[in-house]
């Protein structure tokens, strides 16, 4: 191969990578844009009104902890480390934790173990933490932003899901756990 | 297709370091084809008329100031939540007020 054909054909690989990397960094894009739509926040999160996935996860004391918690209302909430908005619900959550021994209370917070442990002191032993670093586990959930709740019901089934900016939404969410549907009830 | 977009955002964002590579090489080719350069976080906020006045935020936080009401904006999804974050800045959709009664819809975005 002569000279000049050899260098263009690398120009013309280089190029070839180039364009590659830009159409998945397009890609990328318009998912992320999709994602931050009204339409892609209310699409995050499991499925309404179905059973949660089951899952096994660790949390900071090493122990297992199995998802869908049952016999009991339980409530998933999905923070990170970088997430002020979060920083500033924690001390509604703990108080939550605190007053609300009737649900089940699991924290996943994106972030690597030690930036966790940090971030999670001030929570209490009441509240199980999850650390999630790269946020793989949030992703699995179809969580791709926070501060996000997701809470079940006494038999895993998922009554609640969204995106939450105030304390308040912590209780609401209990609320809908612990709702029963006397219709599921009955044809049972 | 938005699933399909959805699903490939979340898969290829859980490949932290090749994320960023791609955000980064496309944000420098798109800003070299538009001309212009915008910060990559600022992509994560949505709103039909875009950034609030700067009088109407604070940080990420819609806020009032003389002559300008900013508040949330939460009727604009399902979940009637109108703040949320990712990669350490978070975004919160206002609904901004002039005076005179003209209102428009943008956000407010930050790390604090």
């Amino acid at each position: 191969m002569s000279g000049g054909l050899l260098v263009s054909y690398i120009a013309l690989w280089v190029l070839v990578v180039a364009l590659a990397i830009a159409v998945l960094a397009l890609y990328n894009h318009f998912g992320r844009l999709y994602l931050n739509t009204p339409q892609g926040r209310d699409e995050q999160g499991p499925p309404p009104l179905e059973p949660l996935r089951k899952r096994t996860l660790g949390d900071l004391q090493e122990g297992a902890v199995s998802l869908p918690i049952k016999g009991t209302p339980s409530l998933l909430f999905f923070s990170d480390v970088d997430c002020p908005l979060c920083d500033s619900l924690k001390p509604g959550l703990a108080r939550f934790a605190t007053e609300r021994d009737d649900v089940a209370l699991t924290v996943i917070c994106g972030g690597n173990r030690e930036a966790v442990a940090r971030w999670s002191t001030e929570l209490g032993a009441d509240v199980c933490v999850v650390p999630d670093p790269g946020n793989r586990i949030a992703a699995g959930f179809n969580i791709a932003m926070t501060p996000f709740l997701v809470s079940t019901d006494a038999e895993g089934v998922v009554r609640h899901k969204g995106l939450i900016n105030e304390v308040e939404g912590f209780a609401a969410a209990a609320a809908a756990a612990a709702r029963t549907n006397v219709l599921e009830v009955i044809t049972r | 297709m938005s699933e399909v977009l959805a699903r490939g955002a979340m898969a290829i964002n859980r490949r932290r370091f090749l994320g960023r590579a791609l955000a980064g090489t496309f944000a420098v080719l798109a800003g070299a084809a538009a001309g212009r350069t915008e910060p990559a976080w600022a992509i994560s906020c949505t709103a039909p008329n875009g950034a609030c006045p700067s009088a109407g935020c604070n940080g990420y936080r819609c806020r009032d100031s003389s002559g300008l009401t900013c508040n949330y904006r939460t009727g604009a999804c399902a979940e009637n939540r109108a703040c949320w974050c990712g990669g350490g800045h978070c975004c919160c959709d206002c609904r901004c007020c002039v005076l005179s009664g003209s209102c428009t819809s943008c956000y407010c975005h930050g790390a604090q």
